[in-house]
């Protein structure tokens, strides 16, 4: 979402009052950036009120076509007078838009790069969709500059002036913000937690230490984060239902350590069976056969303890982050314009 | 699906015609040069210079010691090696046919010298006065005095080494004689065995052609049988099936026990001690097979060849009893393999882990390996409290790449840990991909001459990320990785999941390993932070001094990481100098190898009279001592301590509580991690 908002509302609403070729022109590019700017309504609007995937999906594909059209109209218009900067700000906005929509990030940025610097495949997507973003907006910025400059040279006075649609979407744009930023903390620790019952399941006691002590890094610079976030309408259900899920977080983490307890007793019983078997059993003294059974009573301890608290987790688990999605849900149902 | 048909069925067909005709010698040439052209990472041309370097591998290699082939045979073979790389890429075998034949009747020649000079009266109070020099094949007429000089040294040896008992004295003449009489018989049995083995195996010469062919790529690269590739991909595994014995044959002849492998049924029954002599095996419900007279070639085959589970063991212990055990094959970790660990208990608490070997289980990769095991050691050692970690690769040969980037992965929070070149040219970053890191305290990694290829990519990376201080001397650079492959060409077409084995093996160097600063540990090896001092020069042969080694390429690629603060190494090092320098344990092994050296000087076995012989020996003797009682002086800094967590499988099992005592006392008396020891302790208190 955040990509596409980003920069919606960079062209202005214009008047004019000279030169009807000029205007007509500049018409061209401003019909088809409103209309690509209703679609984008459109979708805004499909994914801010709980509507189906396949819904979100349709309207997505729409919108990814009209930008084909609006891209492939700007590319057939001549120069103004010799001059084509305007129009080449244009087409390099609508194909730099085109890309953020199909999500090819690959032609406007360098994903070597961004692999390199990223951990995983997800930081790798989600840092190059912000670098494509920041594109998009210079690519905006550099049309309202050349249309400055058009406005100037053909004698046009640009005035600007907020429709209705700028408004909802500056709306949205600022319910996004707080969405997006909130997001963003709230995934990195959801998928480091992730990372964490992959090595639990996975029995990887190198990967489950150093993800419990990532996971505890995480929620740290998360709380922090989550601090400064601004908050909209002082509507603070979502980084409350973050804090919740951190303090959940923090819980498992905190446990993880019976997981391991309970490795290192298994691998520990295993390895005094072993030596109690190989030993004869005229030659097993008391202390071995108590050592035995004290092994096997520590292991069979640990595996009960560590059930308990796996379903004990298991049931948090979904509870918050059930409530994390319904407060998200609820946040943008409740604060982006449901008009068309 | 026509299209699939159509392979399936040429598939078909080509299976069909190679039951029909055997793989020749021939055939595997030309696809082994084939098959390195696109799996090798920087497969050279094949033309003259490659064509001699084969001819060259297979010499050093059939006549390593340049007294089987004389020098008109060996600048005969030289020219008709002219075609060899042609030979090679065409399939044909003409200078191979031609090499055999001669190397055959050189090899009966040196026999007949053999039995010839072991039948003859030796004199070996007077020392031999002709000498061809060693570096050089020799002329017709001195192939017999090369021999002389080489059985002569043998007989000294092996005369000397009876005498051990009475501590080097020279004998009664008639004692000696009948020494003398006894070692002649059994050396001319040897060298018997020997000659026959050369040459009655004929594959053997065959796989020593085609190695000399793969080598000429690059001295990491092999071909070998299904059996070797068994056994080689079975030494990568913590666990494998074994008896748990291994043997050596001792100077009479005779297969002496000479290890036991912790975990094993050898080990667990308590009975078999090394030294003890084998002299029968039977396996399972086969026949009993007595080793006397046999060579080691044959005894491994015995080993190799079984599928029994179960082998009674007729043995004779230190007591001249003979005893009968019955041992079975099952997973055991051997000796070389596990990860050790101890607390160091003095100023500080430090953990040590030593890891002698990246293991992994090979066939399963998604199963752990050291690196799994290294973390657990850690977790428990934190349950310690200790204060600062010792990660010990001293003569760690390498082994599992991804085990090594795993176990960098527990030191630093995330980030690449080296670039890895394909044999395509492809450059891939290999990352650490557990964000977090188990140990966040000081850390000391150990490396010396014998740490190769895994070693030093922990090493190396760590040293990059600033994460690790690393002690000790220059390792052995090699950064290449190898992988083993079948040379079945359906395997490499999809055409056939099972590989015929006829076409064999190849170890192959397919990828260059690059440190995250873009140089590569190649040739260079890890520098250390401080230097460990040897009691001695290094003679040690390290990648770069053999022959055919690979130079990689430089490489370019974007790298991101954030290396921690810089150790004040400027400081460590000059305390660590001062330290040394006055430490009397390295100044007592110092002294004493510098008179070994000048002993050593004194000339061959074969020069000298067995008086002055025997002299020399009682000399070396006390020095040996000298060094032993050096070497196992304890050190003062530290006792160290086992971990109290396995106290209980320490309490079960005495196998494992003397195994764990042997270590022990290796730690207390390693004045070089000694040294590590005290670098820690500066290490902290900055």
């Amino acid at each position: 979402m955040k990509s596409i908002l980003a920069t919606l509302f960079l062209l202005v609403s214009l008047s004019y009052s000279a030169q009807n070729d000029a205007i007509a022109y500049m018409n061209t590019f401003s019909n088809e950036y409103s209309a690509i700017q209703q679609s984008m309504w459109d979708y805004t609007r499909t994914i801010s009120h709980g509507k189906s995937a396949r819904k979100v999906e349709k309207t997505r594909l729409e919108l990814i076509k009209q930008s084909d059209n609006a891209l492939s109209n700007a590319k057939k218009a001549k120069d103004f007078n010799g001059s084509t900067a305007f129009r080449d700000s244009v087409i390099s906005y609508f194909t730099i838009v085109n890309l953020v929509l199909k999500e090819d990030y690959e032609k406007l940025v360098d994903m070597e790069e961004v692999a390199e610097q990223s951990y995983d495949l997800m930081e790798a997507y989600m840092t190059a969709r912000d670098l494509a973003s920041d594109k998009q907006t210079e690519a905006a910025n550099m049309i309202g500059e050349e249309q400055r400059k058009f406005a100037e040279a053909n004698g046009i006075t640009l005035i600007e002036s907020t429709d209705d649609l700028g408004q909802k979407m500056e709306i949205a744009s600022m319910v996004y913000e707080h969405y997006n930023a909130v997001y963003l903390i709230f995934f990195k620790s959801f998928k480091q937690e992730l990372y964490l019952i992959n090595s639990i399941s996975g029995l990887d006691m190198s990967g489950i230490e150093q993800n419990k002590e990532a996971l505890l890094s995480t929620l740290e610079e998360g709380r922090i984060k989550i601090k400064e976030v601004p908050l909209y309408q002082n509507d603070e259900t979502m980084v409350a239902s973050t804090r919740n899920l951190f303090d959940f977080y923090e819980e498992e983490a905190e446990g993880v350590a019976l997981v391991q307890d309970y490795l290192l007793k298994t691998e520990k019983f295993n390895k005094v069976k072993t030596a109690f078997d190989e030993k004869k059993e005229k030659s097993r003294t008391q202390a071995d056969v108590d050592q035995y059974n004290e092994a096997v009573n520590e292991m069979n301890a640990a595996i009960t303890t560590y059930n308990e608290w796996n379903d004990k987790m298991n049931e948090k688990r979904s509870k918050f982050i059930d409530a994390w999605n319904s407060a998200a849900a609820k946040f943008t149902d409740k604060h982006v314009p449901k008009k068309k | 699906m026509l299209r699939y048909l159509f392979l399936t069925l040429s598939g078909l067909l080509f299976h069909a015609a190679l039951a029909q005709n055997p793989i020749t010698l021939g055939d595997m040439s030309k696809r082994l040069v084939a098959f390195f052209k696109t799996h090798h990472v920087q497969p050279p041309e094949i033309d003259s210079v490659f064509g001699r370097k084969v001819f060259d591998n297979l010499i050093l290699a059939s006549d390593p010691d340049k007294c089987i082939l004389t020098e008109t045979e060996y600048t005969t073979l030289k020219e008709k090696s002219a075609s060899l790389s042609e030979e090679i890429k065409e399939g044909t075998t003409v200078f191979y046919d031609y090499f055999q034949s001669i190397y055959i009747s050189a090899v009966e020649r040196s026999e007949k010298i053999m039995q010839a000079y072991f039948e003859s009266d030796i004199n070996l109070a007077k020392p031999l006065t002709a000498s061809v020099a060693e570096n050089r094949f020799p002329k017709s007429e001195e192939h017999a005095d090369k021999w002389k000089q080489v059985l002569r040294s043998s007989l000294m040896d092996y005369v000397t080494d009876q005498l051990e008992s009475t501590d080097y004295e020279l004998p009664e003449a008639k004692d000696l004689d009948t020494l003398v009489r006894f070692s002649k018989n059994l050396l001319k049995k040897r060298y018997g065995d020997y000659f026959h083995n050369l040459i009655s195996i004929e594959s053997e010469l065959e796989i020593d052609y085609l190695n000399s062919i793969t080598e000429a790529y690059d001295v990491h690269s092999n071909y070998f049988t299904m059996e070797v590739k068994q056994w080689f991909t079975e030494e990568l595994q913590s666990e494998r099936e074994l008896f748990g014995i291994t043997y050596i044959k001792n100077n009479s002849g005779e297969f002496e026990i000479s290890s036991l492998m912790p975990g094993s049924s050898a080990w667990l029954s308590g009975e078999i001690h090394t030294g003890d002599v084998i002299i029968s095996l039977e396996f399972g419900d086969g026949p009993r097979i007595e080793l006397q007279g046999m060579t080691r070639y044959e005894a491994s085959q015995l080993f190799q060849k079984t599928d029994s589970k179960e082998l009674k063991i007729e043995l004779r212990n230190k007591q001249h009893e003979i005893i009968e055990v019955l041992l079975y094959k099952g997973k055991v970790y051997s000796d070389d393999d596990i990860i050790k660990t101890a607390v160091l208990e003095g100023e500080k608490k430090i953990a040590y882990i030593s890891l002698p070997d990246f293991y992994t289980n090979w066939t399963d990769t998604s199963s752990l390996g050291c690196a799994n095991d290294v973390a657990k050691a850690l977790i428990k050692l934190k349950r310690e409290n200790i204060e600062g970690l010792i990660l010990d690769l001293r003569d760690n040969g390498g082994g599992s790449l991804k085990e090594a980037v795993d176990l960098v992965g527990i030191f630093i929070d995330f980030g690449p840990v080296m670039i890895r070149k394909d044999y395509d040219g492809e450059l891939w970053t290999m990352k650490d991909f557990n964000r977090g890191a188990i140990y966040h305290a000081p850390l000391i990694v150990l490396i010396n001459e014998g740490s190769a290829s895994a070693s030093e990519v922990v090493a190396g990376s760590l040293q990059d990320h600033n994460r690790a201080l690393i002690v000790g001397r220059r390792s052995f650079g090699k950064a290449t990785g190898q992988s083993i492959l079948s040379l079945d060409p359906m395997i490499e077409l999809n055409l056939t999941q099972k590989e015929n084995p006829e076409w064999g093996y190849v170890k192959i160097t397919g990828l260059g390993i690059y440190r995250i600063d873009l140089s590569t540990n190649q040739l260079n090896g890890v520098m250390p932070d401080v230097e460990l001092i040897l009691p001695y020069d290094d003679e040690f042969q390290r990648e770069a001094d053999y022959p055919n080694v690979i130079q990689l390429d430089s490489i370019n690629k974007k790298m991101y990481y954030t290396p921690a603060p810089e150790f004040d190494t400027e400081n460590l090092v000059s305390r660590s100098l001062e330290r040394q320098q006055s430490n009397a344990i390295l100044k007592e092994l110092n002294l004493t190898y510098h008179s070994l050296d000048s002993l050593f000087d004194l000339g061959e076995p074969s020069h000298l009279s067995l008086k002055d012989y025997l002299l020399l020996i009682k000399k070396e003797q006390l020095l040996f001592d000298k060094l032993d009682t050096a070497y196992s002086k304890k050190v003062t800094n530290y006792a160290a301590q086992s971990l109290t967590y396995d106290q209980e499988i320490y309490d079960m099992s005495e196998y494992m509580a003397a195994y764990r005592n042997d270590f022990l006392e290796n730690v207390n008396t390693d004045y070089e991690l000694a040294e590590a020891y005290s670098i820690m302790l500066d290490l902290l208190k900055k």
